[in-house]
């Protein structure tokens, strides 16, 4: 077993061979079947999760701000601290639990039912089959959620400002996308394909490495990967925010 | 298909010398130095533990020697570069003890896998190819079940047909009738003994089962706690007088 004090070299080593595997021409048809398994079953819990973030942050916002007769600006919070952090934030962790949880004990359980051998001894290079795929899947998710949660978001709070605080509904709307510019979509956009790149290394790299054998081995791989994935999505987020939004301060 | 030229056919298909492989303080292959012929069938028995699944992973590449070096069908296998490995590993077949089919894969694809994978053959003649080898070892109506809906005699046997598909030069079986009936192990035995005299392969099988040894075995080999005990002609270790042989070979308590 590896010992966690050497993660911060093993983890960039993996990277960098799996980065490099992509190149080598991974199957076509297993890439495009896992892009869509994995966007598929993220996509659901990204979307869940951030409605009701959007909707909790607008009337936080509203509570905040009604004293001051502000309560028409409610949209704004959602608009600056949802689609800028929160959303990206959560669609990195429903990524890692959903699909870093799913590839880490899918890989595992490859390798303790030895097919990974299986494969080695064919002369196929596992990590271009298996690991390539995976990771390019990883990557065009990743995007792919970050949008999906401010969309989300931005209706969760577009809801709530309705029905609750019986904001108008194009007066909200203006509101919302008041705080929202084309700068952001792409720094969001930005965020979610490293995102996607941490969660499917980390899993990836779960997957694959000699862990204790067995069934007990594939639901520890699960387990360090969302854990060790969610730590890494943070630092990321908070790395891309201090590195772009920083900058204007 | 089978040599590539006069001196490649000369040096042995395994050659393992003075190989130790330790698992914790534990010599599970000690100082082990073996000989493997090309062209025929040897054959590997042992009781259970005894480092045999070992030698044929150390003989693979797929486990890493503490000592001692290994060549494979004329390549030094922990000399050699990754892809000069993986070119080697396309010449072998390998049978695993626990089968390790791919469990996302129907038998048809798990049979065809090595076909469109490594040797990219059109679908018409993979088609042809993998009913030939499931008709081969008896499976010919399974062919769209998952593998985790056979029996455990059914999942050895689509291993063995996946082993085979690429009719490689050296093929190596690991307990290739554990678990099957006596009937299936007899087709099986018969099957490896036709395949081998037919195409003059290399074939090295582990087994437990001394009555199919001494059916397809041309070489036999004892291995006892890591150790190669007795080695040679099968007609030699089956007439070998050491103590701990017959015990062996008599399947008496030793
Ligand atoms: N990855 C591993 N880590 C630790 N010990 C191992 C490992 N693989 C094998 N061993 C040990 O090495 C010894 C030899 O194992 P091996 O699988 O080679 O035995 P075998 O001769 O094939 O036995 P069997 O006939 O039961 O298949 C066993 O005692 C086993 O416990
Ligand atoms: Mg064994």
């Amino acid at each position: 077993m590896i010992p966690q004090v050497l993660l911060p070299l093993m983890l960039p080593a993996f990277a960098l061979r799996a980065t490099a595997a992509i190149l080598r021409g991974p199957p076509l048809k297993d890439t495009v079947l896992l892009v869509s398994r994995v966007i598929l079953r993220s996509l659901p819990v990204v979307v869940i999760i951030c409605f009701f973030c959007g909707a909790m942050l607008t009337v936080q916002a509203a509570a905040s701000l009604a004293p001051f007769g502000a309560l028409r600006m409610s949209g704004l919070i959602v608009g600056f601290g949802g689609v800028r952090e929160v959303f990206p934030l959560l669609a990195g962790g429903a990524l890692a639990s959903r699909t870093g949880a799913e590839i880490a004990s899918q890989l595992q359980a490859m390798r303790v039912t030895r097919q990974v051998e299986a494969l080695e001894m064919m002369g196929l290079d596992p990590l271009v089959l298996l690991v390539a795929p995976r990771l390019i899947a990883c990557v065009v998710a990743g995007p792919v959620c970050v949008f999906a949660a401010m969309v989300s978001g931005l209706v969760g709070g577009q809801v709530i400002g309705q029905f609750q605080l019986g904001i108008d509904r194009s007066a909200m709307w203006a509101t919302l996308l008041s705080a929202v510019g084309v700068g952001d979509l792409v720094v969001g956009l930005i965020k979610g394909v490293v995102l996607g790149f941490v969660v499917g290394v980390v899993a990836c790299y779960e997957g694959s490495i000699v862990a204790e054998g067995g069934a007990r081995g594939v639901g520890a791989a699960a387990n360090r990967a969302v854990v060790r994935g969610m730590v890494l999505v943070c630092l990321s987020c908070l790395g891309l925010s201090a590195l772009i939004y920083g900058r204007f301060l | 298909m089978t040599v590539a030229n006069e001196q490649s056919a000369q040096t042995p298909a395994i050659e393992l010398r003075a190989v130790t492989k330790r698992f914790g303080p534990r010599a599970v292959v000690d100082d082990v130095t073996l000989s493997i012929q090309r062209g025929r069938t040897t054959v590997i028995l042992g009781p259970s533990g005894t480092g045999k699944s070992t030698l044929l992973r150390l003989a693979t590449g797929l486990l890493e020697p503490e000592a001692g070096s290994v060549h494979t069908l004329g390549v030094d296998v922990f000399g050699a570069k990754k892809h000069e490995l993986l070119r080697l590993r396309r010449r072998m077949g390998m049978l695993f003890q626990d089968n390790a089919l791919f469990g996302s894969l129907s038998v048809f694809d798990n049979v065809a896998f090595p076909l469109r994978r490594v040797q990219r053959t059109a679908e018409p003649e993979v088609r042809r190819r993998v009913d030939e080898l499931l008709q081969l070892v008896g499976l010919p109506e399974l062919g769209d079940r998952l593998p985790d809906r056979l029996s455990g005699g059914q999942r050895k046997r689509v291993a063995l047909a996946r082993a085979m598909a690429l009719s490689p030069e050296l093929v190596l079986f690991d307990e290739p009738t554990s678990g099957l009936d006596p009937q299936t192990s007899a087709s099986i035995d018969q099957l490896i003994k036709d395949t081998q005299t037919r195409l003059g392969l290399t074939f090295v099988v582990i087994t437990h089962d001394i009555e199919s040894a001494g059916i397809i075995a041309d070489d036999a080999g004892l291995l006892l706690d890591g150790k190669v005990h007795l080695f040679g002609p099968r007609a030699t270790v089956w007439a070998s007088q050491d103590p701990r042989v017959r015990a062996f070979l008599e399947r008496r308590a030793g």
